[in-house]
């Protein structure tokens, strides 16, 4: 288990590889479609320092509204990273991304923009909630708030956040690809075992 | 009327509440066993065992299993119970996932579709979904909470129709090209997951039923018709030796069940369905008695078995 701290620098990260476990500490943002499009579709100017918070996070939370300007987090989970594609490439070169944690793993251009401007793809372990949200010190930051509690640009700031696995490396390995080649090649035998190596559907 | 509104209400924004922070104990086992049977200092076993730790720190600090607390969804098992006002039902059903939202027990997950607008309530045209079925063994009225979270929603489902010259080998094939072949095979259903397979009935029942067997069916049972048995633990370790193991990096627990459900159909051919269910797998019951009184249920009865 490796340890992480925000901002990451190019160095912090060259050295993963891909099946590595990670922790981190310091400020995520928060990346949904709306915020996708406002920052690449609509070149609205990004409301926070891109030096600083080069980590950004797939997630929609739970944010309970308590008064004007009092948020408490209730729940955070990650989601799927390569619904993201379509915005992906243009968010890591023009805002200099080192790190990006979804759940899966991320289209072919992400991982072409990762290799070229230095950045890596960060897998989620497991599925629930739960602890990330006692990982969280505090909420540092709300912006687009208008986009809905799920979609708005939260900035968080975690502790000890994780445990992650390095499944794009800045070098453009995948952990998915790797697993992926293994599992072609146990197909043909279950295709057998099933009885429909051979089949094929009738004629429509 | 036979219950009161307000008591009904309330018992209801209660139930999605629990439901969203709580494993089923069944479905919990299923995940505690997963973890058991992976191999030591795997990325699988780490993924269950974070799935374990979450779990419990979830029904703990009343957090929600996951930060996706899906389409809100309701089955209504109706007994022979007399004078119940379904308009006021549903009006209380409706009600209880605005509260629940604007609790924060629930996130405000559903948009418009074209506009991708959020109404902030997760109520409004079609939401919530609700379905009944009408039981004349049982004497109440069932009522299940089984929220449907957005990775399964999106990334699971499949539907095709078949001729009768295809036979089961045409299911088994459907299902592996499905899921395997075309499927997502990194982690956008958040494996292990239960599946759910419709065969036969019409196309929007078919579907109807993969989603309830996903969903309402206890992991580890089978269906009572022998050569549907067969079919459903065939499918299981086929799925399972694929080796795509928990978040689609490797494993033996791809899937912890397959559950299939058979519809009459017409004699030209077969419509097929799958639903995938998360491990998240929420579900929560409410049982309302003919005097009125709200009982807490175990889990569904809607499929007997």
């Amino acid at each position: 288990m490796k340890e992480l701290r925000i901002p990451l620098s190019i160095e912090d990260i060259s050295d993963l590889k891909i099946g590595d476990i990670v922790n981190l500490t310091g400020d995520i943002w928060t990346c949904r479609s709306g915020v996708c499009k406002r920052i690449v579709d609509e070149k609205q100017p990004f409301p926070l320092d891109s030096n600083i918070n080069n980590v950004l996070l797939h997630s929609g939370p739970i944010v309970k509204v308590e008064a004007e300007n009092q948020y408490k987090l209730k729940a955070i989970s990650i989601t799927t990273g390569v619904r993201f594609n379509k915005w992906e490439p243009e968010i890591i070169e023009k805002l200099n991304m080192r790190a990006i944690i979804s759940k899966g793993r991320v289209g072919k251009e992400t991982k072409e923009a990762m290799k070229k401007f230095g950045c890596i793809h960060l897998s989620r372990t497991g599925t629930f909630a739960g602890a990330f949200a006692l990982k969280v010190n505090k909420i540092k930051s709300v912006d687009w708030l208008d986009l809905g509690i799920p979609e708005a640009l939260w900035l968080f700031e975690f502790n000890n956040f994780g445990p992650f696995i390095v499944e794009t490396d800045i070098y453009g390995n995948s952990y998915y690809d790797q697993i992926n080649k293994e599992l072609e090649s146990r197909i043909p035998l279950i295709y057998r075992r099933l009885g429909i190596e051979n089949y094929q559907y009738s004629e429509k | 009327m036979i219950f009161n509104s307000k008591e009904l209400e309330s018992a209801l924004t209660q139930l999605i509440h629990r439901a969203t922070c709580e494993l089923p104990e069944e479905s919990f086992n299923a995940l505690k066993n997963a973890y058991e049977n992976e191999e030591e200092g795997s990325i699988a076993k780490l993924h269950l065992e974070t799935n374990l730790k979450n779990l419990s720190l979830s029904k703990q600090n009343q957090i929600p299993l996951c930060a996706d607390t899906g389409i809100p969804c309701f089955f209504i098992r109706i007994g022979t119970i007399e004078n119940l006002n379904l308009v006021e039902l549903e009006n209380c059903l409706v009600k209880a996932v605005e509260n629940a939202t604007r609790e924060s027990y629930i996130r405000p997950t559903v948009v418009d579709p074209i506009s991708r607008a959020n109404p902030g309530t997760n109520v409004g045209v079609g939401s919530p979904v609700i379905k009944y079925k009408v039981d004349p063994k049982i004497d109440y009225c069932e009522i299940i909470y089984a929220p449907k979270g957005g990775g399964t929603e999106i990334f699971g489902p499949s539907f095709r129709t078949i001729l009768a010259a295809d036979g089961v080998n045409g299911i088994k094939k459907f299902v592996f090209d499905s899921l395997v072949i075309n499927g997502n095979r990194t982690g956008g259903t958040c494996p292990p997951n239960t599946i759910g397979i419709g065969v036969g009935g019409t196309s929007e029942n078919c579907m109807a039923l993969a989603k309830q067997a996903a969903c309402l069916r206890k992991i580890g049972s089978r269906n009572p018709d022998p050569r549907v048995s067969a079919l459903e633990l065939e499918l299981l370790e086929a799925l399972n030796s694929t080796g795509i193991g928990p978040l689609g990096m490797g494993g033996k627990h791809t899937v912890l069940d397959v559950h299939v459900e058979l519809s009459l159909t017409h004699l030209v051919g077969t419509p097929l369905a799958i639903a995938v269910q998360c491990p998240a797998a929420r579900v929560g019951v409410l049982k309302l008695q003919q005097d009125g009184t709200i009982k807490q249920g175990g889990w569904p009865g809607w499929f007997p078995y």
